[in-house]
């Protein structure tokens, strides 16, 4: 029988089967972190276009979340682990952007850019354009190339309502800014996926 | 077809949109057994991670620890314009971008103070952290 005895008034807490409610919370994170994985990758791979990166973006997203929210309630770890893999991916970003920029530096006439930046896709290779893409047959992959088109908060926008299932709220949450202005992110996001998709996923 | 105020997406907006997100659910329920693997190695080590939950001793040492780590980072970052090192980088390389790119983990940083801000209130609360 578990006993957890009260908290001292100093903010000493003991507990009898600590072990046990470790167990538990254990337990709670594992279903929690086998539920959301697959389409954290998902995410996280659309994002870097590289899945070895996002497999660790990923880890190190669920490693943080485990070791610095545990604690906190279950409710909470959906918009934190996401708000987690949205910072690490962001800093992908910024370090690859920045990579990049030192190498052409260094190696004038090289351009060795994984990530595309906002707006960079009307100009990027012919084979790339979703339109090109899908006329190929490959309809994932230019739905994958479109979405790594928006600019990053759109994107976060569209991928966390639109993939994961999150309701506005928990959008805002792990995005860390104002449901209107998720609201916002991602109508343009769905019409911007439309213009470059739209006739041929409507 | 244009949304009116720019924050509401029509029924048929949203369609679409559940149409694009029903794809990528179905293409992550089709990843293979070797990412599938390394999912569950990942998992498996983030578990490692969780600490027991701990038995909070001397609250405002703590708090007064938080506040510290805040104040130090706070004082680490703040620089007068007049003692700002001049840039040894070459021309066309921000000396942000150096900095970005030998930096451990930028946005940890960020990260923590969350943690140690909530850490804060929840002593201050009656170390109800669980």
């Amino acid at each position: 029988m578990h006993r957890v005895d009260a908290i001292e008034p100093q903010g000493v807490c003991f507990q009898a089967d600590g072990e046990e409610l470790h167990l538990d919370q254990r337990q709670a994170m594992d279903r929690f972190l086998a539920g959301v994985e697959l389409r954290a990758l998902r995410i996280a791979q659309v994002a870097v276009r590289d899945k070895d990166e996002a497999l660790d973006i990923v880890q190190d997203a669920m490693i943080r979340l485990a070791r610095s929210y545990a604690q906190r309630p279950e409710t909470e770890w959906t918009p934190l682990f996401y708000r987690i893999l949205n910072n690490r991916i962001t800093d992908y970003r910024r370090r690859s952007t920045v990579r990049n920029r030192i190498f052409s530096w260094w190696r004038p006439g090289e351009q060795d850019d994984p990530v595309p930046q906002p707006g960079e896709l009307a100009e990027g290779r012919e084979s790339d354009r979703p339109d090109r893409q899908l006329a190929a047959g490959d309809a994932m992959q230019s739905l994958e190339t479109a979405v790594q088109a928006l600019p990053a908060r759109q994107r976060e926008a569209f991928l966390l309502r639109a993939l994961e299932g999150l309701n506005v709220a928990d959008t805002a949450a792990a995005m860390g800014c104002s449901q209107g202005s998720v609201k916002t992110h991602y109508s343009r996001a769905v019409h911007r996926l439309r213009e470059v998709l739209g006739e041929h996923w409507e | 077809m244009n949304e009116p105020d720019g924050k509401t997406t029509t029924p048929a907006q949203e369609a679409f949109a559940a149409r694009l997100g029903q794809r990528l659910r179905d293409s992550a329920d089709q990843l293979d057994g070797h990412t599938r693997s390394r999912l569950n190695q990942a998992r498996q080590a983030a578990l490692q991670e969780i600490r027991p939950r701990r038995a909070w001793l001397g609250a405002p040492a703590l708090a007064g620890l938080a506040t510290a780590a805040v104040a130090i980072i706070a004082v680490s970052l703040w620089q007068p314009a007049s003692q700002a090192p001049q840039p040894l980088v070459p021309a066309g390389i921000e000396s942000a971008d150096l900095e970005l790119l030998m930096a451990e983990e930028s946005l940890d940083m960020l990260e923590d103070l969350e943690f140690y801000t909530w850490l804060a209130t929840a002593e201050l609360d009656g170390g109800s952290a669980g």
